[in-house]
């Protein structure tokens, strides 16, 4: 691994707040940033698809419903141990990815946005009209708590944890990946995409890949989700919640490694409290992302990177 | 069931004039600028919203409102150009910062329009001044006339203003070869603006014309989008009468699917039916204007 | 040197893409109504030179004067107002449309001005180029390379330039197309339209030029009279590189 001293001590400064923050916050606190943990995991994905493999997604919030939905019906139909559950919904997500993706990544330019919107619609349209499966508008409500061999996360602060240990080991994993030479090549294609292809370097393949591993990011935040608030609710998952990661990638930074954690955690304390002008937050978090592209291309984490480096 | 076939079809040709009209836009953003352009549906939804506002709420005559709906509409397009497009223009930025900047937009508009105008589904009556026509088994009704006749008009400016006018050839200059189109004279960021000023007026005459047929909601700029694009996509961007068959063939398809697979799903079945489309055809039946490029996995 | 009136006068023109720099503060100047010449090997600067006297990319440092005017950060598409029209490499002409619209698209500037005069410069090109008189109808693209490069300076002209730019046009082009299009840009010359021609032919540059200056690394390494230089055996030495010195 290539650990850059500044990295390693913000991760570990990370932990250390993440694993605080119940003792000294309130229960509001803690749900927040439980929240917040699971917009982290989805951003992440995002920001490696966006960021490196520049290919954009405006569907991952069916991903995200997918893995909800998996994990609600196989543990509360069929019995399904959470973990199994939450492992199939993210090898389901990650199979419908594939068979999405391999097609139109082929194809130059931004057919991507256009189709994952439309998945997007489609599966908001299923969730609420499938309703023998899906529980409709109601969805499934007794989704079990989460447990790994013998814990059982069942209170609000132990999901959190749950969570945020999750997000940082996915947070690493992107490290990893971005630094490999799988990230390298994806640099490569962001920087230049025709010398990237002379190169050899196998584009198609790699924004595929990408793409998939976001999608299953999606799927494994959906599925803590669900049993997070024991209750599955795909029509949750709607455009609103795509407007929000939107505004964690453009406003904490694409591209960058902390971009979508800082963008997340942000973001989500803004929408928790905005208090009577709670109608209006789509609009707010439209203008605040597209203030950013405009204003802050670079983002938070860019824009603060490129002053420390002066 | 098969008796239903004409009226289907009809209805299928009804909507698919209007998804072709928006797939125009569509291509003459794309070509012009190479921008997809994610907020062409909400000029659609605007057409009939700003419409329907001025008749009802601010009493306009109905010819008034729609003037002056689809005149607000074509305003919006040009402000959009120059707040979001212009400065990343100028900025140099990739492509999927207009990506993401468009969508912005296409999450702001409804907003706005949601909490200025309405939340509920708006109309406004038919224009009158045609009668209904019967053919056979199907009756045409008086807007849907309307409707097929805009469409016609629409097609005969449109390539008169591109094939025999100075201003329409420098847009398809510019739209082949932008840095020669700016060596002849041709002012390329007055193009882009001009694009988009095109993209909306073609949205909201789209959006006038149908809302008398179907209402209109602040968030039906979302499902307009994607299927003025997919029109798009199997005319092939930016050829005329391309997006215009495009159109026609999705509407009919799309009406065949929601009476023969599924009702409740209609709207999901179109989309599956571009998810096809862009597995078989990414570049559409017809020439495109512009090539678009192919890469081996 | 007594005062001349110089129509173009380049001084320490510098071009960079990103870190590379292409023009390393380039000083040179054209003279009403001369045919000038550029040689030099690939990489040496020369199209970045056009690029940068038609305005296509920004410019570092140093400055472009025309006609007396600094034209150094005018917007690309008001250059042609000035009077500079250019030919790029490669012809680039407007495929999907005709001869004819791509001709029209060349007067474009003038376009308030009396259609009539457009038309006859239209004629007059016809004439010039009688080939694409008989294609005036046909698609761009689906013209031989030497009738689109016929076509791209029949295009240029349309703007009634003072300065015609030539960016490498005997590219790709056969020796007998291209010396008949030479003659027809000295019968241009001869009228008093000012020429610079960029090329890596040195021998049909320097046979056609009156000027000459040799581009290496982005600077100008020699500069003279084209006849001197060809007779001074300097071609070769563009070429292979005087011993010693980094290419």
């Amino acid at each position: 691994m290539n650990w850059r001293p500044n990295n390693a001590s913000g991760v570990v400064a990370l932990i250390v707040v993440a694993a605080i923050l119940p003792l000294l916050g309130s229960a509001f606190a803690v749900t927040v940033m439980a929240l917040a943990g699971l917009y982290a995991i989805v951003a992440v994905g995002l920001n490696l698809l966006a960021g490196y493999a520049g290919k954009i997604s405006f569907g991952h919030n069916a991903f995200m419903a997918m893995g909800a939905y998996a994990s609600g019906i196989l543990t509360v139909r069929y019995g399904w141990s959470p973990l199994a559950a939450m492992a199939a919904g993210a090898a389901g997500t990650g199979l419908i990815a594939f068979i999405i993706g391999t097609p139109v990544l082929r194809v130059r330019g931004h057919y991507l946005a256009m189709i994952t919107l439309a998945l997007g619609q489609i599966v908001i349209m299923v969730s609420t009209r499938w309703t023998e499966v899906t529980g409709g508008l109601a969805g499934i409500p007794g989704v079990p708590d989460f447990r790994i061999f013998g814990l059982v996360f069942d209170t609000k602060i132990k999901m959190y944890y749950l969570i945020w240990c999750i997000a940082i080991a996915l947070f690493l994993l992107s490290f990893r990946i971005v630094d490999s030479r799988f990230g390298r090549a994806l640099r490569a294609l962001g920087a230049h995409e025709p010398a990237a292809a002379a190169l050899g370097v196998a584009v198609v393949r790699c924004r595929i890949q990408i793409f998939i591993l976001s999608a299953v990011y999606a799927a494994l935040a959906g599925s803590l989700y669900a049993h997070f608030l024991n209750y599955a609710n795909g029509t949750f998952f709607d455009l609103s919640v795509m407007i929000q990661l939107m505004a964690i990638l453009v406003v904490g930074g694409i591209g960058t490694l902390w971009g979508p954690m800082v963008g997340a955690v942000l973001l989500i304390w803004v929408s928790q409290n905005l208090g009577s002008y709670a109608e209006y937050s789509l609009l707010i978090f439209g203008l605040l992302y597209g203030g950013a592209l405009l204003f802050l291309p670079k983002g938070v984490v860019g824009e603060v990177t490129t002053r420390l480096r002066r | 069931m098969m008796d239903l076939l004409p009226v289907l079809l009809v209805n299928g040709i009804v909507f698919g004039a209007i998804y072709g009209i928006n797939a125009i836009g569509f291509g003459i953003v794309y070509n012009t600028t190479g921008i997809i352009n994610f907020a062409q549906g909400e000029f659609v939804m605007l057409g009939g919203m700003l419409t329907s506002a001025l008749y009802a709420q601010a009493h306009f005559s109905l010819p008034l409102a729609i003037l002056g709906g689809i005149a607000a509409t074509v305003v919006i397009g040009v402000l959009i150009e120059r707040i979001a497009i212009r400065p990343l223009w100028r900025r140099g930025a990739k492509d999927w910062t207009y990506v993401f900047m468009l969508f912005a937009v296409a999450t702001v508009l409804p907003n706005l329009v949601m909490l200025w105008i309405s939340r509920d589904p708006q109309t406004f009556p038919s224009f009158g001044g045609m009668q209904p026509i019967q053919l056979g088994s199907v009756t045409l009704s008086g807007q849907a006339l309307w409707v097929l006749g805009v469409t016609v008009v629409v097609v005969v400016v449109l390539q008169g203003f591109f094939n025999h006018t100075l201003l329409g050839k420098a847009m398809k200059a510019t739209a082949v070869n932008r840095r020669v189109a700016a060596w002849m004279g041709i002012p390329v960021e007055r193009m882009v603006v001009l694009s988009f000023a095109l993209a909306a007026l073609l949205g909201a005459v789209g959006g006038v014309v149908f809302t008398p047929l179907i209402s209109t909601q602040f968030d039906a700029g979302i499902g307009m989008t994607l299927k003025g694009f997919a029109a798009a996509i199997i005319g092939g961007m930016g050829n005329i009468r391309g997006a215009i068959a495009g159109g026609l063939v999705l509407g009919i398809l799309e009406s065949l699917s929601t009476a023969f697979i599924s009702s409740v799903y209609g709207d999901a079945v179109t989309y599956g039916i571009l998810f096809v489309i862009l597995l078989i055809w990414p570049t559409g039946f017809f020439r495109p204007l512009i090539e678009l490029q192919q890469e081996e996995i | 040197m007594a005062a001349v009136i110089v129509m173009l006068e380049v001084k320490d023109l510098r071009v960079s893409y990103g870190h590379i720099e292409a023009l390393k503060g380039v000083s040179m100047h054209i003279g009403h109504g001369e045919f000038v010449g550029v040689i030099g090997s690939n990489g040496a600067g020369k199209t970045s030179l056009l690029m940068a006297l038609s305005g296509a990319v920004p410019v570092r440092g140093g400055s472009v004067i025309f006609d007396g005017q600094d034209v150094t950060d005018l917007p690309q598409h008001l250059r042609v107002d000035h009077g500079i029209a250019i030919v790029p490499e490669g012809r680039e002409v407007f495929g999907p449309l005709t001869v004819m619209e791509n001709l029209e698209l060349g007067g474009f500037h003038r376009r308030r001005a009396s259609r009539a005069e457009v038309r006859r410069d239209q004629e007059m090109i016809l004439d010039l180029f009688p080939i694409l008189r008989q294609r005036v109808r046909q698609l761009a693209a689906t013209l031989s390379g030497g009738e689109q490069q016929m076509l791209a300076i029949g295009r240029a002209l349309m703007s009634r330039p003072r300065l015609l730019l030539l960016d490498e046009p005997s590219l790709g082009l056969a020796p007998m197309v291209f010396y008949e299009i030479l003659d027809t840009l000295r019968r241009l010359h001869a009228d008093g339209l000012a020429c610079l021609l960029v090329e890596q032919d040195a021998h049909i540059t320097l046979g056609t030029t009156s000027r000459s200056y040799v581009f290496r690394t982005g600077l100008i390494v020699t500069e003279g009279s084209s006849a001197e230089l060809r007779r001074s055996g300097l071609v070769e030495e563009i070429y292979l590189g005087p011993t010693g010195e980094p290419a």
